[in-house]
């Protein structure tokens, strides 16, 4: 765990917004960029909880499932950037949904990258920051 | 009353019968051939009436003007939606069946220097979109010396059939001429709309396989999105684990999160290749085709079953023709590649060789795969790319492959591609299969150089 922590010591840590409805995964992931990506992770259930959680807690970044019960990922990002405090936080997609056509929607749709479910824990942080630092940093694809 | 007068009357009343079916379909359908055809028929309708008045009162109205106004009318009216009829009909044979009707339609044979003179109007619904067999062909006899005119009304029902009965129903001035124009007409007209008929049964049951593919392509879909939230879980917690993440672990639970973590990879694996699949199958796969260098393409191939090669005692080896390089979509020509490089190292027993090689072959760049495995029968290669179907038991190693992997790699070839794939293999002297692509797509315009 240590040897982890050292390696991902170089990263700036961020304020996450991880919204996603399955509570498993939201573990996972939010275990990953806390431990690994040393980041403040504040989780969300819904796209409901999400904006209830967004106005307290301001997010460098929101990580955003796709397709969740009460409001899908793109209709759930509208609305967030509705917020003047989130009108300039990239927003990253975690989601299933990862065929090239998917990703290249949510990329016009100004998403700042797409992270393909199954993701993998180990390099989550990484390519969170990799794609808030920009696209010349690293592609939106993983 | 003449049996001429009678004719036209009967005549009348079966065009006004066909008038107000034809009107009631136009707006029905809210079709303009339909409306151009019910204008024909207001035309003939009134031809008749004066016809038959003229004939049943023994003298002649004065109305030949009128009734040459009337008929120009409603044969531009046939005409017109004869040619609605030409430009909706879908297939050639269907175009030529409503051609030979316009023609027939639009135009008035008038033979001269013969004993008679004919006239040939067909009266002919086409209501057959509606899929009522229902018609008149009408022959219209005047004898040359004037002793009068005759209209014979058919219902069309049997098509090739009730134009045999003309020479009974046509009892005064019958011409064989008129009999014979009159068949040819009606076999045309009869032509036109059975296969108007067909077209439109097969066009129902296009529609209701497009529904079909598409529910089920949409279930695949949504099934699999579904079956990769619970993966995405399995397989990051036994990742997690298995990198010691969570602590030290016993030799035995090692072994145990190694289980989760190969069979939730193969879970992960089956989901994709359904997905793909159904994408494919939809023909809603993309292909993004950019310059390819054949050499690293073949390296990321194989340095993907490395580790499992190693694992399982087999040696792997490849060979690429020097600076060769094609111009396809990359991922999807690795994704075949490793699809089959992955089989032959699952096939192939303990101690034996998998090879790859690359060449030019003409137009084509061929890659292929030869394993020292137990080799496929004649019988199971046949059965080889079609779904689910595994060769074996032979030798398989449990619990290995989906039986979609080639199916998958056949579309992607030959859809995506344009390419082909094939095996050559006789039992117990291993396995070749190879694929064979163009090395510039022949029928794409050329894509814009992605550099790389």
């Amino acid at each position: 765990m240590r040897g982890y922590r050292e390696a991902m010591a170089g990263h700036p840590s961020l304020r996450v917004l991880l919204v996603d409805d399955e509570p498993g995964i939201r573990q996972i992931a939010a275990d990953c960029l806390r431990v690994l990506g040393h980041m403040t992770v504040v989780e969300a259930g819904s796209c409901a909880e999400a904006l209830a959680r967004a106005a307290s807690f301001v997010p460098e970044v929101i990580l955003l499932d796709l397709m969740m019960p009460d409001q899908d990922g793109i209709e759930a990002m509208k609305r967030l950037r509705l917020l003047p405090s989130l009108a300039n936080v990239p927003f990253v997609f975690l989601t299933a949904r990862c065929r090239r056509r998917d990703v290249e929607a949510l990329l016009a749709l100004g998403a700042a990258g797409v992270i393909s479910k199954p993701f993998d824990p180990l390099t989550l942080a990484t390519q969170v920051v990799a794609l808030v630092a920009g696209p010349d940093a690293e592609p939106a694809l993983r | 009353m003449t049996v001429d007068g009678i004719a036209s009357l009967v005549n009348a009343l079966s065009i006004g019968v066909v008038l107000a079916t034809s009107a009631y379909v136009g707006r029905h359908y809210q079709a303009p051939v339909f409306r151009a055809w019910t204008r024909g028929y207001v035309g003939l309708f009134a031809m008749l009436l004066v016809e038959s008045i003229s004939a049943m009162s023994g003298r002649t109205l004065g109305l030949d003007l009128l009734e040459l106004a009337i008929y120009a009318a409603s044969a531009s009216s046939f005409f017109d939606a004869g040619s609605a009829l030409v430009e909706r009909a879908s297939s050639r044979v269907e175009r030529a069946g409503f051609f030979s009707l316009v023609l027939i339609a639009g135009t008035t044979l008038r033979l001269s220097g013969l004993p008679f003179e004919i006239s040939i109007i067909p009266g002919v619904l086409s209501v057959s979109v509606a899929y009522v067999r229902l018609g008149v062909g009408l022959i219209r006899q005047r004898q040359p010396d004037g002793t009068g005119t005759t209209w014979i009304g058919v219902p069309l029902i049997a098509l090739g059939v009730l134009p045999l009965l003309y020479p009974v129903l046509v009892k005064t001035s019958f011409s064989w001429l008129g009999y014979v124009l009159a068949t040819s007409l009606h076999l045309s007209v009869g032509f036109g709309m059975i296969v108007h008929v067909l077209e439109r049964h097969a066009e129902a049951v296009r529609a209701k396989h497009e529904a079909f593919d598409q529910l089920r392509d949409d279930f695949v879909a949504s099934i699999s999105h579904e079956l990769r939230t619970p993966v995405t879980a399995v397989k990051a917690a036994g990742r997690m684990l298995a990198a010691g993440l969570l602590g030290p672990m016993t030799a035995e639970q090692k072994d145990y999160v190694d289980i989760i973590t190969r069979h939730s990879d193969r879970l992960h694996g089956l989901v994709n290749d359904l997905l793909d699949l159904a994408e494919a199958q939809a023909g809603a796969m993309r292909f993004v085709p950019a310059p390819i260098d054949v050499a690293r393409l073949v390296d990321d191939v194989v340095g993907g079953v490395r580790l499992l090669a190693a694992q399982s005692g087999i040696t792997l080896s490849s060979h690429v023709e020097p600076a060769l390089s094609v111009h396809t979509d990359g991922a999807r020509l690795a994704q075949v590649l490793l699809n089959l490089l992955s089989n032959a190292v699952k096939f192939t027993p303990r101690g034996g060789e998998v090879v790859v090689d690359a060449s030019r072959r003409q137009r084509d760049v061929c890659f292929r795969v030869r394993d020292t495995g137990p080799g496929i029968s004649a019988a199971d290669q046949s059965k080889l790319f079609s779904k689910f179907y595994r060769a074996g038991p032979v030798n398989t190693r449990p619990g290995s492959g989906t039986g979609l992997g080639l199916v998958l790699s056949k579309r992607i070839v030959e859809d995506g591609l344009s390419g082909a794939i094939w095996v050559e293999s006789k039992v117990g002297e291993g396995s070749t299969f190879c694929v064979s692509i163009p090395a510039v797509p022949g029928d794409r315009a050329p894509i814009a150089d992605g550099g790389g």
